[in-house]
């Protein structure tokens, strides 16, 4: 039982983590089509932010720091680069991996190559009955994420900037044509999902360690969210991130890391060769 | 435009673009002093300067990962290594002539550590390359040292388990830590081991020897577990730890792993007194990384601390925190190269003439360097290893460690007999293979 | 050779054997003008040429990304290294040998001496077939399942992103090749044909291979073969509706390509005796892709282009112009320019207005 509860809280806060990744990525493909490799990166500079500021304001200030700052860059990459990556998903693959290298390397060349340290803000766990221990951060982790898949959600839906996304999503030629600012709406999706990679970042600083590499293994876990729910999608997103959280979780309590990892890989392959949504009739 | 059909453009687009790369690489190329690089931008005093083809330079060659993941710590590797140069040439050089760095990086990426070796060995014809820091930067780059005859000196602390002829190695193997490590945490800290590493060769002999050394003495393993390198989640076996309720948890993790497991550990609720870590790789570096009060009260096994009472390591403080900045950080493997210069120094020292392979390795043997800042004179063995002392430190809350308990210094062994069955030994180093 | 200029109807493709052929003749050059580093350099990177060639195989005509090619390169790269070796173990490779018991050569051991002792001239030849023929068998195996989904360009990519973040992981806990730390100590092909220190032997078997195989696919391209595999990816729609099997030409592409790759390794692995995991992973296969990208994808030279600028930028940003600490950005900047400068490549350099290039809908076709 203990076991149990065990895995439901640890994958509940890794499903978590993977969402943040997988919310931002899953955007900005949605609206403009860029699959944006330099998302971990984002992430990292949302680590920074806060590693840099947390010793002089409050942590929440710090967050919301993150958010504004990442997301203000955000703005500055559109104008300079992602804009010409615009439904080009090759293009945006290399583009935005190049922009992945810029990024680490000019941190490892301003604020050195070392691991930093961010203090946890609500130290400490509690207990969730048999036995089981959980830290209030990684609870926390996970709470955060939902509300911001909610957030997304909601601002999807109930906004007006919200329904000009779903429009350019869903055929942006069509949206231009009805006086839709594409070009606007493009460019504030982009800051809107760089500044949640700020916050992300922001929030799983103090858990984890904070240096210009640490982007890398946010992007693979966002990808094998995005591989499952497929682009674009909020809810299925948020589903299948915390599936996989589960699921790696269960492998890597009862088994190991690594068992875990090969294990959510190959199903995930194979949830994939079943899929059945052909567009081009497949014969062998 | 159909791109099917080369056209005159095309052709002469490819022709010259290979042709253009062919006759740059053969200009920078064929001359031999042309292409050494200028010292590092470390040092605000270090302008570009380049070596004129001279006789009266011994060339070094430093090769680091100085960018990339393996830079973290590599870095700090390689200031070692430049300190030492830079002392070794105020004092006088090696027989009056300076050592000159060329340094290179190989950016964390194996296949241009061996482009970069080949190019300090048939290039600048260096007399020796210092440097590496994974065992897989040093496996890597062993097969070009072979195939030129040529000597790498290897700083860094390490699995064992190796004992190549063109190498040496200026860090510990596990027997010289373990041996006395092992039956210390059985008598001080608990019977009962968890063990947790990182995914490679290291962390899984470490932990092979554990097993075997607590199994000798009294001791229990009762978890082993292993997690890819950047792995900073480790909510799973927090909780399995949690279940199986050790006394004490035995860490092999590295790098940005380290700072995220104390984190997470404390996080849960677990504080040394009720569970200590011991470890073997959480050095001054790891621990600035994850705040002084998430590794105060825990172990660690060294043949080198930063806070180590002793003459030479006083100095050798003071010269990195002059040099470097004074939130600079000194540590195991850094030592161990800055040794690795020292050593290369002063073997090549006593050598009447050119500073030839053979020469050089035969000198080597022996050699001997005063000032370690581990607390005693370090000095090459004949099976290519060194001898160091061993501690035990325990975290202090202001980052550093506390030696708790000191151990008599013991020769490397690479096959430990703890181990390595007998009839597996060979001899080392290994008889040299031509490629 | 003669029969194939006769076959030379249209002009182009005479253009296209002159450029082979001043190439080719270049090559030979190279050794007698250049130093022992330049012959060494050119190598280590012949066989990363083929291994560009291999993604562009898949990415240039039939647009699929493939973040895998680095996996079959170093898993080509392992079993070739154990044949050349002869056996599983060497001193510097698999340290983990140490720990047991067992004295008695295993099978394995002896199926691998075998191997190697199968050469033709001195050189091993099982260590050049071996790893064409398990790795395309299995990247046949993976094309079987992964090509059953719609919109294979989307889905393809991240697939095999996860096939090297797998394969990674794998290799680097499989004791038999030295796990973590590599297979070391792997002599060259060209073991019996010289001392080793003399990189040109590797050199010439090296470039050897770089001409059949870009010939080769130069030859492909314009076969009735070829054909159908650019329908593929240029409107697999319409290709299907003609009754072609669109799934059956992925599959096979991605075996051949898979194949392909893993004879690069091998080569590489003979040549700089060395392999490791941390080539298998995901980091490796995205330089690959980047440097046909920078040579431009689509084209026959792409690749061979590709991999020289690059290497020969990060060789020369960092140690000719002592930028040891900057050059990755510099290489980071590069490839953004010529993602959106020049998306076809260097090669594929158009003087057309960039402005109306930069914003036009859809891939930029070459």
């Amino acid at each position: 039982m203990q076991t149990l509860i065990n895995i439901i809280a640890q994958g509940l806060s890794l499903g978590g983590v993977y969402l943040i990744g997988a919310l931002g990525l899953t955007i900005i493909y949605g609206v403009m089509g860029v699959v944006n490799l330099a998302h971990g990166e984002l992430i990292m500079l949302g680590s920074y932010v806060m590693a840099l500021t947390v010793s002089t304001v409050s942590f929440p200030v710090a967050v919301v720091l993150s958010f504004v700052l990442v997301a203000g860059f955000g703005v500055v990459l559109d104008t300079v680069l992602i804009r010409f990556l615009y439904h080009k998903p090759v293009a945006s693959m290399l583009g935005t991996w190049g922009l992945a290298i810029v990024l680490r390397q000019t941190v490892i060349l301003l604020l050195g190559p070392q691991l930093r340290y961010v203090a946890l803000p609500i130290a400490g766990s509690f207990a969730l009955g048999y036995g089981a221990l959980v830290s209030w951060w990684s609870m926390l982790l996970f709470v955060v994420a939902m509300l911001i898949a909610v957030a997304i959600g909601l601002i999807l839906v109930r906004t007006r900037f919200g329904l000009k996304m779903r429009a350019v999503t869903a055929n942006s030629d069509a949206a231009e044509s009805i006086g839709i600012a594409t070009r606007n709406i493009n460019r504030w999706t982009f800051a809107l999902g760089c500044g949640l990679a700020g916050v992300a970042g922001a929030l799983v600083a103090p858990l984890r360690t904070v240096f210009p590499g640490m982007g890398l293994p946010y992007l693979v876990g966002a990808f094998l969210v995005v591989i499952l729910a497929g682009l674009g999608n909020v809810r299925s997103t948020v589903i299948w991130s915390l599936l996989i959280g589960l699921t790696f979780s269960a492998v890597a309590i009862t088994r190991d890391d690594i068992t875990a990892t090969i294990v959510v890989w190959c199903a995930a392959l194979i949830v994939i060769a079943f899929r059945r949504t052909s567009v081009v009739v497949s014969r062998v | 435009m159909d791109h099917d059909n080369a056209t005159r453009k095309d052709f002469l687009k490819a022709a010259g673009a290979v042709s253009l790369g062919g006759a740059l690489l053969a200009a920078c190329g064929s001359s031999s002093s042309g292409s050494s690089s200028a010292a590092p931008a470390t040092s605000a005093a270090a302008a570009g300067t380049t070596a004129a083809a001279s006789t009266e330079t011994i060339k070094v060659g430093l090769l680091n990962a100085l960018s990339g993941v393996l830079s973290i710590t590599e870095k700090s590797i390689y200031d070692g290594s430049m300190l030492a140069i830079e002392q070794v040439n105020a004092a006088g050089g090696v027989n009056g002539r300076m050592l000159e760095p060329i340094t290179e990086d190989y950016a964390s990426d194996f296949t241009i550590a061996v482009q970069k070796a080949q190019k300090l060995l048939t290039e600048d014809k260096v007399a020796i390359v210092i440097g590496g820091y994974t065992s897989a930067s040093r496996v890597a780059m062993i097969p070009t040292f072979q195939k030129n005859n040529a000597l790498f000196f290897y700083g860094t602390y390490y699995e064992g388990l190796e004992c190549d002829p063109n190498t040496f190695y200026g860090g510990a193997t596990p027997n010289q830590f373990l041996v006395d490590y092992v039956p210390w945490i059985l008598k001080n800290l608990g019977k009962s081991i968890y063990i947790v590493g990182s995914d490679y060769l290291y962390p899984r002999t470490v932990s092979a020897i554990v097993q075997k050394l607590a199994k000798d003495n009294g001791g229990s393993i009762v978890g082993d577990q292993y997690f890819p390198l950047g792995t900073t989640d480790f909510g799973s076996v927090i909780a399995d730890i949690g279940a199986k309720k050790p006394d004490v948890v035995f860490s092999n993790l590295v790098g940005d792993s380290t700072p995220a497991f104390y984190k997470q550990f404390r996080a849960a609720g677990y504080t040394p007194d009720k569970l200590p870590i011991a470890a073997t790789v959480t050095t001054e570096v790891e621990v600035q990384a994850m705040g002084a009060d998430n590794a105060a009260g825990n172990y660690m096994t060294s043949t080198y601390f930063q806070s180590l009472d002793n003459p030479a390591n006083t100095a050798y403080v003071a010269a990195m925190k002059a040099k470097y900045g004074e939130d600079t950080v000194t540590h195991m493997p850094q030592v161990g190269t800055y040794d690795a210069v020292w050593l290369f120094a002063n073997a090549a020292a006593k050598i009447d003439g050119d500073i030839t392979t053979e020469a050089l390795s035969a000198a080597l043997i022996g050699a001997t360097y005063d000032e370690n800042p581990e607390g005693q004179p370090i000095t090459v063995l004949a099976n290519h290893h060194c001898n160091h002392p061993s501690y035990v430190g325990k975290a202090n809350a202001d980052g550093q460690y506390d030696v708790v308990a000191t151990f008599a210094p013991t020769d490397a062994d690479p096959f430990p007999s703890v181990i390595v069955p007998e009839n597996k030994r060979p001899t080392c180093p290994t008889p040299f293979k031509p490629q | 050779m003669l029969h194939f200029i006769r076959r030379a109807r249209t002009a182009d493709m005479r253009v296209q054997i002159a450029i082979g052929v001043v190439l080719v003749a270049i090559a030979i050059v190279v050794p007698l003008v250049t130093s022992s580093f330049v012959v060494g350099f050119f190598a280590l990177t012949f066989p990363l040429a083929i291994l560009a060639l291999s993604a562009d195989m898949m990415w240039g005509e039939g647009r699929l990304v493939s973040f895998g090619q680095g996996l079959f390169f170093a898993a080509g790269g392992y079993i070739g290294g154990l044949v050349l070796i002869g056996k599983q173990y060497d001193v510097s490779g698999s340290a983990l040998s140490f720990l047991s018991e067992d004295t008695q050569q295993p099978l394995m051991d002896r199926v691998l001496q075998q191997l190697h002792d199968l050469a033709i001239g001195g050189v091993p030849i099982p260590a050049l077939i071996l790893p064409a023929m398990i790795c395309g068998v299995v990247g046949l195996i993976i094309g079987m399942i992964v090509f059953r989904v719609a919109s294979p360009e989307v889905y393809f990519p991240l697939v095999t992103l996860g096939l090297g973040v797998v394969g990674g992981l794998w290799f680097n806990d499989l004791s038999n090749v030295g796990a973590s730390n590599g297979l070391g100590g792997i002599p060259s092909f060209t073991a019996e044909m010289g001392p080793q220190q003399d990189p040109i032997y590797n050199y010439m078997f090296n470039l050897a291979f770089v001409i059949v195989a870009f010939v080769g696919w130069a030859y492909f391209r314009r076969s009735r073969r070829g054909q159908i595999w650019r329908g593929t990816g240029d409107d697999a729609i319409r290709l299907e509706a003609l009754g072609y099997s669109v799934r059956r030409q992925r599959v096979l592409a991605f075996g051949a390509s898979a194949a392909l790759a893993a004879v690069a390794g091998a080569l590489y692995a003979g040549t700089s005796g060395y392999m490791g995991p941390s080539i298998a992973g995901v980091a490796f296969s995205a330089e690959v892709l980047i440097w046909v990208a920078v040579g431009g994808s689509g084209r026959v030279l792409g690749p061979l282009v590709g991999v020289l600028v690059v290497r020969w930028g990060q060789q020369f940003l960092s140690s000719n112009l002592g930028l040891q600490q900057s050059w990755q950005l510099f290489m980071g900047l590069a490839l953004i320019l010529v993602v959106v400068v020049a998306p076809g490549g260097l090669l594929g350099i158009r003087i057309e207005p960039l402005r109306k290039r930069l914003f036009e809908r859809g891939e930029t076709k070459a």
